[in-house]
């Protein structure tokens, strides 16, 4: 009697524990509370999300969630990465368990709403294409009929790659995997002609590579894949942090404002726009539930755009990925922020 | 039998209460109930939740077009097809591949404890090494290196390995036979026009087996005279089919396709691709040491004393093995196979590391077009308990059957 006591005891508490309603309140109130963001990202994307040998994360994308950090807590250490396949990404942040999404996801229609979540402005526009070896004569997307071309599962990439080459009645064979790991063993061995995936990606991890020379990316540009950072429904106040905090970067790099000058121009620019940014005058981190300096915090310890781009993926890496039309309007890019008023 | 409730101290809701029946049928209840309401709790708190992040499941998108292409597939399936048909073709791969892994690790599992309870010591020792290594080793990493160190080993499809190679009249390289990291092609039969003419006689050819079969067991059961039903009924298939071939005049009704270099892969013929034998034969090595071993159990089982008895009788051993310990073996090995073979079916799933599109990798890619992940996963889950519960009721039946009858 007392043994089924306690399985009832432990039933309880197993009710209330598993089954509790899911927490309202909102996002920023929750990471503030927890004391650091939850950051959904990719671990073996070289240049823009890696785990490294030591532990740590490096690339682009993470010093995005750094920024995000830096916004908040005015300490771009505070977060928590969480490694997520292409796979688990969505899932995980509409389980809740990320407070954001930074794994080179394509914004998408569906995606915005089947999904039920928020995507920001793209923080870099990428687009899909091949990567091929030098010596098989491809050279536009018709050669590769009847190819086996590797791509990875749980891409925007495998529906776009069927859906081109449907257009053009072309023939091929998809060799899906899982792991960038294991599709990499198989194209470098020669298992397919042909590897389709961002460019941005390709460069990446071509380059690392012992014998990148021997491969070539097509001139062509399949699709449209605009990276964005996505959140969930249902908090608007914290899908303005995540979207201003990007405009920061992108109006650090407007302005000419770098992590080494922004103290300079702090103390004597006389453009209101930067004053208001940099929380000078019209506290406008207040708005948004975070510090007035909040923009300057980011500018000073991460960088504007331009500066994190480059640490990792810039001309100075071996990535040395072409910007296209990820740099600001000003340039004839897409980089657009609107007027910190 | 003293009933607690004629005691005089013990009457009243006390009493009762001491009453064991109806103490254990209280605790029931209230057990039962709990699991009732927290399984009603769960469920409603998992629909809350999901309406409340747009999550509600919905099977509705497993009519929408897919926009797929599945490498290796057994029916007609293109990006047009339903997410639907996508599923069945995962399912239709991941059957194909079981039931063949089933059926040959059954083999060699046969073959290798045969050899483990050899009496020669090497013979027996090496089953020993090659079962205790084999059962030791994570499959994942028994496909790996299979796939990555054999099969991508392999030359490339410019510099395959061809058999009796010929060039045809278009200029094409064709071989009955290319091996590269591709896979293998294999020069195969495929029917010609004549083959609708043709499938009578094989129809015919059928007929006679089964009729051979059937005269042979009426036979068995009137006169007692056993006979090797199977082997004649295929021996009588074979005549008859053979005689129809050469009675047949002018083209014949099969044409062996050849396997030809194309551009970037080869045509034609069978293909059997690299991750398709990687996954085959990683799981066929890895069943067969579990087969072997359960086996070998029911083998152990059977008490040494029927086999000196049927020796003693002068029966030959491998008759003796056939007649007398394999009928009782099979009583105790069935049920320690049947989870063997349900195991095999679920294994087919870490297919997916390596390449081939087996039920959850085709899942894995629908869940990533559709964002689907809660429906997909049950529906999942429910297709691979079916297998599971098909397999196990087919063994349950089989055992049944070869169980000792206790008259």
């Amino acid at each position: 009697m007392k043994r089924i006591a306690w399985v009832l005891v432990l039933f309880s508490v197993l009710t209330v524990s598993v089954f509790a309603q899911p927490k309202q309140g909102s996002t920023l109130e929750a990471v503030r509370k927890r004391g650091y963001l939850i950051a959904g990202v990719n671990s073996s994307n070289a240049g823009w999300a890696y785990l490294k040998s030591n532990g740590s994360y490096e690339g682009f994308e993470i010093e995005l969630a750094k920024a995000l950090a830096t916004a908040i807590f005015n300490d771009p250490s505070k977060v928590q990465y969480r490694p997520l396949t292409s796979k688990e990404r969505f899932t995980a942040l509409q389980t809740g368990e990320i407070d954001v999404l930074i794994r080179t996801a394509t914004f998408t229609l569906t995606r915005d709403t089947d999904l039920a979540l928020n995507f920001t402005t793209p923080y870099f526009y990428d687009g899909q294409s091949f990567l091929v070896r030098k010596d098989s004569g491809v050279k536009t997307i018709d050669d590769l009929d009847g190819a086996t071309i590797a791509v990875l599962t749980g891409s925007t990439g495998e529906i776009t790659l069927s859906d081109i080459m449907a257009a053009r009645g072309l023939k091929y064979k998809p060799l899906l995997f899982e792991s960038l790991e294991e599709l990499k063993n198989a194209f470098f061995a020669g298992r397919a002609d042909a590897w389709t995936s961002d460019k941005s990606s390709l460069a990446a991890t071509a380059s690392s590579y012992p014998n990148a020379k021997d491969y070539v990316t097509l001139e062509a540009t399949v699709s449209k894949e605009p990276l964005a950072m996505a959140v969930r429904h249902g908090d608007d106040g914290w899908y303005d942090i995540v979207q201003w905090t990007l405009y920061a970067l992108f109006l650090g790099e407007e302005k000419g404002i770098t992590s080494a000058n922004v103290d300079k121009i702090k103390a004597s620019s006389k453009d209101p726009e930067i004053q208001a940014f940099l929380g000078v005058k019209d506290a406008l981190g207040q708005k948004l539930g975070l510090s007035p300096s909040w923009a300057y915090d980011v500018i000073k310890k991460v960088g504007n755009y331009e500066e994190v781009f480059n640490r990792y993926l810039g001309p100075g890496t071996i990535f040395n990925i072409t910007r296209g039309l990820s740099v600001p309007w000003t340039k004839g890019g897409l980089l657009y922020s609107p007027p910190f008023k | 039998m003293r009933m607690p409730s004629s005691n005089p101290r013990l009457t009243g809701l006390r009493g009762l209460f001491q009453d064991t029946r109806v103490r254990s049928l209280l605790w029931q209840t209230a057990f039962f109930a709990m699991l009732v309401f927290l399984f009603v709790d769960a469920a409603g708190n998992v629909v809350e939740a999901l309406t409340k992040r747009g999550m509600l499941p919905s099977f509705g998108f497993l009519r929408l077009s897919s926009g797929i292409v599945v490498g290796e597939k057994l029916i007609e399936f293109d990006g047009a097809s339903s997410n639907l048909r996508a599923v069945v073709v995962g399912l239709l791969n991941t059957l194909f591949i079981s039931a063949l892994v089933i059926a040959a690790s059954s083999l060699l599992g046969l073959f290798v404890v045969l050899c483990r309870i050899s009496s020669n010591w090497l013979v027996s020792r090496l089953a020993k090494a090659y079962i205790e290594i084999i059962r030791n080793i994570p499959l994942l990493m028994l496909l790996l290196i299979w796939y990555r160190a054999f099969f991508l080993q392999m030359p490339g499809i410019k510099s395959a390995i061809m058999l009796n190679k010929t060039v045809t009249e278009g200029g094409e390289v064709g071989a009955s036979l290319i091996l590269s990291n591709r896979g293998l092609f294999l020069g195969w039969p495929v029917p010609t026009d004549r083959f609708a003419v043709y499938r009578y006689v094989l129809a015919g050819a059928l007929a006679v087996a089964v009729a051979t079969a059937a005269f042979l067991s009426a036979r068995y059961r009137r006169t007692g005279k056993k006979s090797p039903v199977v082997l004649w009924s295929a021996l009588a298939f074979l005549a008859v089919s053979g005689i129809g071939l050469l009675c047949m005049s002018g083209e014949p009704p099969f044409r062996i396709d050849v396997p030809r270099l194309g551009k970037f892969n080869a045509k034609g013929g069978l293909y059997i691709s690299s991750e398709w034998f990687s996954l085959f034969s990683g799981l066929v090595l890895y069943t067969s040491a579990f087969v072997a071993e359960a086996f070998r159990a029911g083998i152990q089982g059977v008490p040494k004393g029927q086999l000196e008895a049927a020796r003693a009788l002068g029966i030959g051993r491998l008759r003796a093995m056939r007649l007398v310990v394999i009928p009782q073996a099979k009583i105790v090995a069935i049920p320690p196979l049947t989870s063997i073979f349900l195991g095999v079916a679920k294994n087919t799933s870490l297919g997916v590391a390596i390449g081939f599109p087996d039920l959850f990798s085709i899942t894995g890619t629908i869940i990533n077009q559709t964002g689907r992940a809660l429906e997909m996963i049950l529906l999942v889950m429910a297709i691979y308990l079916s297998i599971s519960l098909c397999t196990s009721a087919l063994m349950n039946v089989y055992n049944k059957r070869v169980q000792l009858v206790e008259r």
